[in-house]
C-alpha cells in the first residue's frame, strides 16, 4: 500500500515537473518572440541604382552588392552597420544591394534580417543579370561576391573592391575625401 | 626647313603611338582569353593523385568547372553539373572540375565528391596556377572547350542567382546542346554570380 502510494506520488511529481517544463519553454518562446522587428527592405530597379550614383548628392555613395548565401558577405555586413551608425547619413549615402532577386524576399532575406539585425535598410535588386549591372555600376564586375564600389558626388568611381572589406578600408576611403564620424565633427566644433 | 621638321616630328610622334599602341594590345591579348581562343592545356592530379590533362581529351568537347566546395554557389550548381553530365556524358562530352582554392586540398576534394557523388573528376589545382593562366575569378566558371580545342563558352553556369535558384537561361547547356548539333551558340560569354577563388596571398 505504502509502495504504492509512493510511486504514485513520484510519477504525479515526474508529471508536474514536464508540465512545468513546457509550459516555461513555451511562455519563454513567445516572450522572445515579441520583440522582433521587421527589417527594412527597398525593392530597387537597375535605374534607380543609375540615377542615384549620378545625383550628385553632397559626399560619398558606397554601393554593396550582396547575397545571403555567400559567407564573406555576410561577415561584412556589421562593418557596413557600424559605418552607417558613425557618418552623417548627408555625407555618405550607404546602399547594401542583394542580387537575389524578388522571388527571395520573403522566405529568405526577411528571416535571415531578423536573425542578422542591421541598423541601416537593405535594398533587393528585383531584377538585374551581372551584365547589366556592369552598365548602371559604369565598371566592369567579375561577379565574385562582395563587390562594393565608392563614388563620389560627381558620380565618379573612386574606389573598387571586388573581395571583402573591413570597416577601416571603407573609413580610409572617407577619410581621404575628407569625411569624419560624426562624434569627431562635434568634438572639433566644439573646440 | 620647318616643314620637314614637323613632318619628321609628327612621324615620331605617330609611330611611337602606334607603338604604345600595339605594346598594350599584346599585353592585353595575353592576359584575357577570348572565344575561339585554344585553351591552355593543363596537367593536374585528381585527388586520388590521378594525372589529368586537357591534351588527352583532344577530339571531344570538355566542359571545365571552376568548382570550390567551401562556395555555396558553387555547391549549388554542382547537382545540376552532375545532370548534364549523366545526359551528355554518353555522347562525348567530358565533364572536368577544377578546384583552385588555395586552402582546399585533395582530401577535402575527395571527402565532398563521395558525399555529393560526383561522377567526373575534380582537379586540384595547386597555388591556383591554372586559374591564373586561363584568368579565372569566380566559383563556378565555366568553359567549354570545342573538338579541336578551342574555347566555344565562357562564363556562368546558368543565370541563376542564388544556390537553390531556379534558372531561366541554362548557359552551359545550351552552349552543350548547340556543339553537338553543329550550330552556332547562342550566348558564347556571360557573367556570373559566385564566389571569388580564393587564391595564394601575395608576399
Amino acid at each position: 500500500m505504502i509502495n504504492n502510494y509512493y510511486r504514485c506520488s513520484a510519477s504525479l511529481f515526474v508529471l508536474f515537473v514536464i508540465l512545468f517544463v513546457i509550459t516555461f519553454a513555451f511562455f519563454h518562446s513567445s516572450a522572445e518572440k515579441q520583440p522582433e522587428k521587421e527589417p527594412v527592405i527597398h525593392d530597387i530597379k537597375l535605374t534607380q541604382i543609375e540615377t542615384l550614383i549620378s545625383e550628385k548628392k553632397p559626399g560619398l555613395v558606397i554601393i554593396n552588392l550582396w547575397a545571403t548565401w555567400c559567407p564573406p558577405c555576410v561577415a561584412e555586413l556589421p562593418h557596413f552597420g557600424n559605418i552607417y551608425k558613425k557618418y552623417s547619413k548627408e555625407k555618405v549615402h550607404l546602399y547594401l544591394i542583394n542580387i537575389e532577386g524578388k522571388e527571395i524576399k520573403e522566405k529568405v532575406l526577411k528571416p535571415f534580417l531578423k536573425k542578422n539585425t542591421l541598423p541601416c535598410p537593405v535594398y533587393l535588386l528585383e531584377e538585374g543579370r551581372p551584365e547589366e549591372l556592369e552598365k548602371v555600376l559604369k565598371t566592369e564586375i567579375s561577379g565574385a561576391l562582395p563587390i562594393t564600389i565608392i563614388y563620389n558626388s560627381e558620380g565618379k568611381l573612386i574606389k573598387k573592391f571586388e573581395e571583402a572589406i573591413t570597416e577601416s578600408d571603407i573609413e580610409s576611403v572617407l577619410q581621404q575625401n575628407g569625411i569624419s564620424p560624426i562624434s569627431l565633427n562635434q568634438e572639433e566644433k566644439s573646440v | 626647313m620647318t616643314k620637314t621638321n614637323v613632318t619628321k616630328k609628327s612621324r615620331i610622334l605617330i609611330s611611337t603611338c602606334m607603338l604604345i599602341c600595339v605594346v598594350f594590345g599584346l599585353s592585353y591579348q595575353v592576359k584575357a582569353l577570348n572565344i575561339g581562343d585554344p585553351m591552355p592545356d593543363f596537367n593536374l592530379k585528381d585527388y586520388d593523385g590521378k594525372e589529368h590533362s586537357l591534351s588527352q581529351y583532344k577530339g571531344k568537347i570538355v566542359v571545365i568547372e571552376f568548382c570550390s566546395q567551401e562556395c555555396p554557389y558553387s555547391r549549388g550548381a554542382d547537382p545540376d553539373l552532375t545532370k548534364l553530365h549523366a545526359k551528355y556524358s554518353t555522347k562525348g562530352v567530358v565533364f572536368i572540375g577544377i578546384d583552385s582554392h588555395f586552402k582546399t586540398q585533395p582530401e577535402d576534394i575527395k571527402k565532398y565528391a563521395l558525399e555529393t557523388k560526383k561522377p567526373y573528376p575534380i582537379l586540384k589545382d595547386v597555388e591556383n596556377k591554372y586559374a591564373d593562366k586561363v584568368d579565372a575569378k569566380v566559383t563556378p566558371e565555366i568553359f567549354i572547350v570545342d573538338k579541336d580545342g578551342k574555347i566555344a563558352y565562357h562564363g556562368a553556369f546558368d543565370d541563376r542567382k542564388g544556390p537553390d535558384g531556379q534558372p531561366t537561361e541554362k548557359y552551359t547547356e545550351n552552349a552543350i546542346e548547340a556543339l553537338l548539333a553543329g550550330k552556332p551558340i547562342e550566348k558564347t560569354e556571360t557573367k556570373a554570380w559566385g564566389c571569388t577563388i580564393k587564391r595564394v596571398p601575395k608576399n
